[in-house]
């Protein structure tokens, strides 16, 4: 268990009456950077929310500081922090006041910010070069900073998983360059990552893989791994083939 | 990673002058809300006129002491509770035009009023005398928001339930206006009542809000890190621990209570809960807590002072407070809207500052 | 040219001759009216199926000649009782106009500022516009309808009805009229709205030898501000009685003389009618003043 961060079982989320997440057993490894990668309407976002505890689901997942019977919402909110794809933000909080939400699940109600709440932010916000942006106003930001800071919202929480859904969508190369090198970072520091992604290329930058298709798990290994380099051609019906570049792993399109 | 940013230098000023601004702003608000107060007590049906200042007149006391500081009073914490309303909703609704009555209670209101003036003649049950008018407004805001709910099926869709306030407060509104078609003698009064009234406020109004007031800013203040958490959107939110249900239900009972309380006694004002949180975002960047606060003090003194020249303007005769914060509200957004297409040109040229900064 | 002649001479042919005289003095009985718009209206016959969307016309129409006069009445018409037998068309500014074609009416009373003249008019049927603001309005009215109706009692009702409000206001006694007599303060709506000196109801306020707190600068019915009346501390205040429980509720009215002698008159909705419609009962009108002014006054 020690080298488990997350165990699922038996998810199975429906919509409408169809079945749109089916997952039977899934184990995320702790300090990885596990990456859930697949065809549009493959159930990947569906899956993160589950497992996040964000939408309805049958069945369990459980934390290894968590069970399941016991996972509450806000219980859960320290081990486990979120970042939603194109989240909205108010725009006229401040970088530094957004961030400072993050620290919500260990603040009580009538409470103001601690000194450890402050610290949480600060190092938030130097992780991912967002410090001197701290009193800007968040609709002042453009995509990429505004994107950072987000993250650095995540960050603040401490949570020793970090779930993103569609984190660099909408970023220009650098910003997408500078948020994987967070991640990397995080991964070193013993901090689990799980992301949807459909860039199949920043996909293969993880070190394991989840291939979904139709709500479930077609395979779920290392990203060098061959064969789950074939189950991703498949899953994309092989219209994309896997390419090495001296020991990185690209997509391309099959023309 | 390097980033050429160009607010270094400014960063630390920055943090200083919001600093500054919130403080300034309280002690403005604070400020402009006396000399609201004191000013109220030497406006009266003659227009300006010092009259506490001579102690021997009886009469003159009274006026002053009962008549013009109640009604000050009283404007100013019926404005509090609209501008803390327009908060509220603003922050619920998760959009900035969102007003206190989307939830219909400004046609509840109206309707009941309608009716019970109806009543008032028809009847002479003492039973009704003891409600009053002021009563059934209460009475006629918490129904419809009740209304609201049901139609909406639970408070959980903000979209169903903002749509099922619109439908509520378009069908009562008709049903109001039906009332008068048949019973047209009501118009003047009923007119009187939608356009804001202040003029009959006395110290049982004062003691009346001023709770509810405090009640409502405490709950809010409670309230106020959900607040800011669901602006960032209803699943980050869950993931931090909101539990959103309860936070939703205190959101919105907060805001029929302090929106019913303030219809009850002022009756109809339009803008006040709209414009405040926004006067006082451009001023400074809060988060909830603090924005709920100086939006409750600069209602109130918007109020007070459009009181003031409702007495003033055409005395001993009154215009509606009503008209007249209509009117400066309108004005004050025609000149938000010519500042916002201003300031637009240049955030545009920051933005594209900072992106050329990235290369 | 010769058979032109034949004809001319047939025209004067005593049975021309009859029917033409006939004609003549049919053109003789047609007479006209002008209205308050200015318009000149003219009838052959007096009016026998008239339709009233105004009460105090409808009052009038009684008064001068019959009810039967009327085939139809606006919802408020409400006196006298022979009225309430009487087809109901609508209120009187939005009236049902297909109701009031099917009774086929030869006349429309009306107010001014009333839309529906137009649309009436444009049915073809004859409508005569009224104004109806002053006492003096009223009395233009009134000798108009005795005009229309062909009747010679307008001018002798007018005068009975101000020697009964004369009569009537002997009732008080002198040293309460005058400028030192007593001052009134008349409520006609919640808000409140005032009756002023150049209301109606101020004029009879007037006549009665009474004085009204609110000056006629102020405009008929202006909305105060409820202190103006505290300062203006009237003798003798008159409500409705929907708003007579809480008066004193009202913040500073405690203090005003009425309230504190207890002089406020609470109206019911048939005395207010009386009260503020200009029409025919303005002696009635000035009772229920005078006699709740002394009924108040003996209390003590």
């Amino acid at each position: 268990m020690n080298d488990v961060a997350l165990i699922a079982s038996n998810i199975l989320v429906s919509m409408n009456g169809d079945e749109v997440v089916n997952v039977d057993n899934l184990k995320i490894s702790k300090g990885k950077w596990t990456c859930i990668v697949g065809p549009n309407g493959a159930g990947k976002s569906t899956l993160l929310k589950a497992l996040a505890g964000l939408i309805k689901h049958s069945g369990c997942v459980d934390l290894p500081m968590l069970s399941c019977a016991a996972n509450e919402s806000f219980k859960r909110a320290q081990h486990l922090a979120w970042l939603g794809q194109n989240e909205e933000c108010p725009d006229e909080l401040s970088v530094y006041d957004l961030t400072m939400l993050g620290r919500l699940p260990y603040q009580g109600i009538l409470s103001s910010p601690s000194l450890d709440d402050h610290t949480a932010v600060k190092e938030a916000l130097e992780s991912t070069q967002s410090w001197n942006l701290r009193n800007r106003a968040m609709g002042d930001l453009s995509g990429g900073e505004r994107q950072r800071v987000l993250l650095s919202r995540a960050l603040t929480v401490n949570a020793e998983i970090l779930m993103l859904d569609e984190p660099i969508s909408n970023l220009d190369p650098q910003n997408q360059a500078d948020f994987i090198a967070v991640i990397r970072a995080l991964t070193k520091k013993g901090k689990t990552v799980l992301s949807v992604l459909h860039e199949i290329t920043f996909g293969l930058m993880a070190d394991e893989i989840l291939v979904l298709n139709n709500g479930r798990i077609i395979r779920h290994g290392h990203s060098s791994d061959s064969k789950t380099h074939l189950a991703l051609e498949q899953v994309f019906d092989h219209r994309i083939k896997i390419h090495d570049l001296n020991g990185l792993w690209i997509s391309l399109p099959k023309i | 990673m390097k980033n050429i940013d160009n607010s270094n230098s400014n960063s630390n000023s920055y943090n200083n002058n919001k600093l500054t601004s919130a403080s300034t702003l309280l002690l403005f608000l604070l400020l402009m809300g006396c000399t609201g107060l004191t000013l109220g007590t030497c406006l009266g049906s003659t227009g300006f006129e010092a009259s506490w200042f001579s102690h021997n007149d009886l009469i003159s006391n009274q006026i002053v002491w009962e008549i013009r500081l109640p009604r000050s009073i009283g404007a100013w914490l019926a404005g509090a509770l609209l501008g803390l309303s327009g908060a509220l909703a603003q922050g619920l609704f998760r959009n900035p035009l969102a007003d206190p009555y989307l939830l219909g209670s400004a046609s509840g209101a109206s309707l009941c009023v309608a009716i019970m003036m109806v009543m008032f003649d028809e009847f002479s049950n003492p039973w009704l005398y003891k409600l009053g008018l002021n009563g059934a407004a209460f009475l006629g805001a918490m129904i419809a928001v009740l209304f609201t709910l049901l139609l909406a099926r639970g408070m959980q869709h903000t979209l169903r339930l903002l749509l099922a306030g619109v439908i509520v407060g378009v069908v009562l509104g008709a049903l109001t206006s039906l009332v008068t078609i048949f019973y047209p003698e009501l118009l003047p009064s009923m007119q009187s009542f939608m356009l804001g009234t202040t003029n009959l406020m006395n110290w049982s109004s004062v003691y009346f809000m001023a709770p509810v007031l405090l009640l409502c800013i405490f709950v809010s203040w409670i309230l106020s890190r959900a607040v800011d958490s669901l602006g960032l959107g209803e699943a980050t939110a869950i993931s931090l621990g909101v539990n959103l249900g309860l936070y939703r239900a205190l959101l919105i009972l907060t805001l029929a209570l302090a929106t019913g309380v303030s219809v009850a006694q002022a009756g109809l004002i339009s803008f006040v809960g709209l414009a405040s949180p926004h006067l006082v975002r451009s001023i400074v960047n809060v988060t909830f807590r603090k924005l709920m606060f100086f939006s409750a003090l600069m209602g109130g003194v918007m109020l007070l002072f459009a009181d003031l020249a409702s007495r003033l303007l055409i005395s001993p005769r009154e215009i509606p407070v009503g008209l007249l914060t209509a009117v400066f509200g309108g004005l004050y957004l025609i000149w938000l809207l010519s500042r916002h297409s201003v300031s637009n040109g240049n955030s545009n040229s920051n933005l594209n500052s900072s992106k050329a900064s990235n290369l | 040219m010769t058979k032109v002649a034949p004809l001319f001479f047939n025209l004067l042919s005593p049975r021309a001759l009859i029917w033409l005289s006939f004609f003549i003095c049919q053109l003789a009985e047609a007479y006209a009216v002008v209205d308050d718009r200015g318009v000149l209206i003219t009838f052959e016959n007096p009016p026998t199926k008239i339709v009233s969307l105004l009460p105090s016309l409808s009052e009038s129409v009684c008064t001068l000649k019959s009810c039967s006069e009327l085939i139809g009445v606006d919802d408020h018409s409400n006196f006298p009782n022979e009225i309430n037998s009487l087809v109901r068309v609508g209120s009187g500014l939005n009236p049902n106009l297909e109701l009031i074609a099917s009774l086929k009416p030869d006349l429309i009373l009306i107010s001014k500022n009333n839309r529906a003249a137009d649309a009436l008019q444009s049915l073809g049927f004859k409508v005569f516009v009224f104004e109806t603001n002053s006492y003096e309005d009223f009395k233009r009215a009134f000798k108009n309808l005795g005009l229309i109706l062909k009747t010679a009692n307008a001018e002798m009702i007018l005068s009975s009805m101000d020697e009964e409000l004369a009569k009537v206001s002997m009732d008080l006694p002198n040293t309460l009229k005058g400028p030192q007599g007593l001052r009134v303060y008349f409520e006609i709506y919640t808000g409140p709205y005032a009756a002023s000196e150049s209301s109606f109801i101020g004029e009879t306020i007037s006549r009665l030898g009474l004085n009204n707190v609110v000056p006629k600068s102020l405009g008929a019915f202006p909305k105060l501000n409820p202190e103006f009346v505290v300062k203006a501390n009237p003798d003798f205040i008159f409500v409705n009685q929907s708003d007579y429980e809480n008066l004193i509720n009202r913040p500073g009215w405690r203090f005003i003389k009425a309230v504190k002698e207890k002089r406020v008159c609470g109206l019911t909705k048939i005395e207010a009618d009386i009260l503020t419609r200009p029409g025919p009962r303005l002696a009635q009108a000035g009772r229920i003043l005078v006699n709740c002014i002394l009924n108040k006054r003996s209390m003590n």
